[in-house]
Formats: structure tokens, C-alpha cells, sequence
């Protein structure tokens, strides 16, 4: 029997990549491996998960080595940087090693559930979209761990990013996605924001590219090691990049 | 067509309309309703805005369960590292 490359390559299954950047996890980056690994192997996905550890000095890679004996250092790749260097970069850098046909993006804190990895598949597998978007907005999605305050910030920045962009995503500010890989690369080749309208710029330039986005409802767990940061510094770079995107895009 | 070049084309046709429907109103009480419009209508704008945000933060559902059940599910993921023996 012979085998074509395309007919060995269709029945291989999709392999889901989760690009982890990180600085000072030393506690989270276990559970959120261990978690990762318990709801993949429980949904029979192929996977593997990309640490882009920006040299922490807590020991963060340390841990990540002892998770590479236990789980293989073929599915747990550890690909460092040389110091803090921002979380596009840390994509683009993790997107260079990633060997899956889809990108998963998440936080290493803990704050985003493995859980949902699950329904954020079926829905790429059912609708065939190139992006899936968790979203604390729609029915089903929600927070834990955010004042009145938090949660007026929250609103106020997506509303005011819906008014000016309608960009036909629920939850622009949301940094739990997967990608088809190629997608996620010719995106990131155009971001140019930092902060939190960083996750914005992708999912806008995204859509004026002509992707396709889904999105499921997630349930945001506010950081339970360490402290959320949302000073003024932060907004006023939110609004910076906001107006970028409704300048130029 | 950028998005801010199509807005820009809009607002430009409001305004030429407005300016013509103004410059075609001369009495009194209809002048007035059409000078004042736009502003009206920012004030509609902004009332939906704040509406809008006011709605969205009621309706911002919390959810404790999520919590507790992280909280059970890291407690099983360090009980299996300790097994593993991973030291973090």
C-alpha cells in the first residue's frame, strides 16, 4: 500500500501548541503544566507546551526542567530569553519553536482554566474559524476576584474599544486564544501595541484581515499569587494603542 | 478604505445635510430643533454609552464555584508533583 504524504498528514492528529511566557512563575508554572497535561491527555489531543522564560531569577526554569523529566522534554520546550523582553516578542520567539498546527495563548498564572482548551477545540473543529477567543462577557463567562471598580474598568475599556473599532469580538482585552499557527504568525507580523491593547491589536488585525472568530465563555480567575497590575501607567498605554488601532486600522 | 476614512465620510455627510436642511429652516421653532439636533443626539449617545457600561457591570457575572474548584484542582496537581517528586 502506498501513502501519500497528504494522506499520512490528514490522518495525523492536530497537534495543539501552548506558548507560555513567563517571569517569576516558579509556583504557578507546575500546576499550570500539570493542569495542561491532565486535560489533554483526558481529551486524547497531541500536544506540547513552549515556556518562553524571560531568565527569571526566582528559579522559574529550574521547575520547568524537573517538568520536562516527568512529561518529556519532546512535549515541554523550553525556549528562554536572555532578560524581560515583552510578551510579543515572547510569542513571535515562542511561534518560532512551536511544531503544532495550533497556537494556544494563555496566562501561566493560573488566572485561565486548561479546562476550556476543550471547548475552544470542538468549536475551531465545528465552525472551521482560524481564531477561538475566550470571553468573560457572554452568557456562561464571568470573573472571580474583581471589585466593582475592576469590573467598571473592564466594561469601560471594552465598550469604548467596541465603539470606536467594532471589531465583532465580545471580549477584545482577553488574552485566552487558540490560533491555526499560520494565522497567528502573519497577525503578530503586524502588532506593534504593549499592555493590554496588545491583545486588542490581534484580534482587530486579525478580523481586517479577513479571519474568522469564534469565541467560547470562560471564567477569568483573578491571580491568586501576586497581585494584578492596573495603575494609570497602564491605561493611559491602553488609550495610546486604542487610538492607534482606530486611526489606522 | 481605512475605518476612520469611512467615518470621516459619514460625518461629512451629516454634516453637509445638516448644514442644508438648517440653511432651507428659517422659522423660528424649527431652526432651532435643527440647530440644537446634534447636540441632542450626542447627548442620546452618550446616555446609551453610559447605560451600556452600567448594564454591562450588572450583568458581570462573578463566580465563586470557579475559585473553589481551582482551588481543589491545584490541590490535586501538588499532591501528584509531590508524588513526582517536583520541588517548586
Amino acid at each position: 500500500m502506498v501513502t501519500t504524504r497528504s494522506a499520512v498528514k490528514a490522518a495525523r492528529r492536530p497537534r495543539y501548541s501552548v506558548l507560555l511566557p513567563t517571569y517569576n512563575e516558579r509556583e504557578n508554572i507546575a500546576l499550570i503544566v500539570w493542569l495542561l497535561v491532565e486535560t489533554f491527555e483526558k481529551h486524547e489531543l497531541d500536544w506540547e507546551i513552549v515556556v518562553i522564560d524571560d531568565n527569571s531569577p526566582d528559579g522559574t526554569q529550574d521547575v520547568v526542567c524537573q517538568l520536562q523529566q516527568q512529561f518529556g522534554e519532546d512535549r515541554i520546550l523550553l525556549r528562554p530569553r536572555a532578560g524581560k523582553l515583552g510578551l510579543g516578542t515572547a510569542y513571535v520567539h515562542g511561534l518560532k519553536h512551536a511544531t503544532g498546527d495550533f497556537v494556544i495563548i494563555m496566562d501561566a498564572d493560573l488566572s485561565h482554566h486548561p479546562k476550556y482548551i476543550p471547548a475552544m477545540v470542538e468549536k475551531q473543529a465545528a465552525t472551521g474559524c482560524d481564531i477561538v477567543t475566550g470571553t468573560r462577557y457572554r452568557q456562561g463567562g464571568g470573573v472571580f476576584g474583581w471589585n466593582f471598580k475592576r469590573k467598571l474598568t473592564s466594561r469601560g475599556a471594552n465598550l469604548l474599544a467596541q465603539t470606536l473599532l467594532q471589531p465583532g469580538v465580545s471580549d477584545l482585552t482577553g488574552s485566552f486564544r487558540l490560533f491555526r499557527k499560520p494565522c497567528l504568525e502573519k497577525v503578530m507580523a503586524l502588532c506593534t501595541s504593549k499592555g493590554y491593547a496588545f491583545q486588542m491589536e490581534i484580534a482587530v488585525r486579525a478580523k481586517r484581515l479577513g479571519y474568522t472568530i469564534e469565541e467560547v465563555p470562560i471564567v477569568f480567575v483573578d491571580r491568586i499569587y501576586g497581585a494584578s497590575k492596573l495603575g494609570g501607567a497602564e491605561i493611559v498605554m491602553y488609550l495610546k494603542g486604542l487610538a492607534n488601532l482606530f486611526l489606522t486600522t | 478604505m481605512l475605518r476612520i476614512a469611512r467615518l470621516a465620510c459619514f460625518a461629512a455627510a451629516i454634516a453637509a445635510t445638516w448644514v442644508a436642511v438648517l440653511q432651507k429652516t428659517t422659522e423660528e421653532p424649527a431652526r432651532t430643533a435643527v440647530l440644537l439636533a446634534p447636540l441632542a443626539a450626542a447627548l442620546l449617545f452618550a446616555a446609551y454609552l453610559a447605560t451600556s457600561l452600567l448594564l454591562g457591570v450588572a450583568t458581570f457575572r462573578t463566580v465563586p464555584e470557579e475559585a473553589e474548584l481551582l482551588q481543589k484542582d491545584i490541590a490535586r496537581a501538588k499532591a501528584d508533583l509531590a508524588k513526582r517528586g517536583v520541588k517548586y
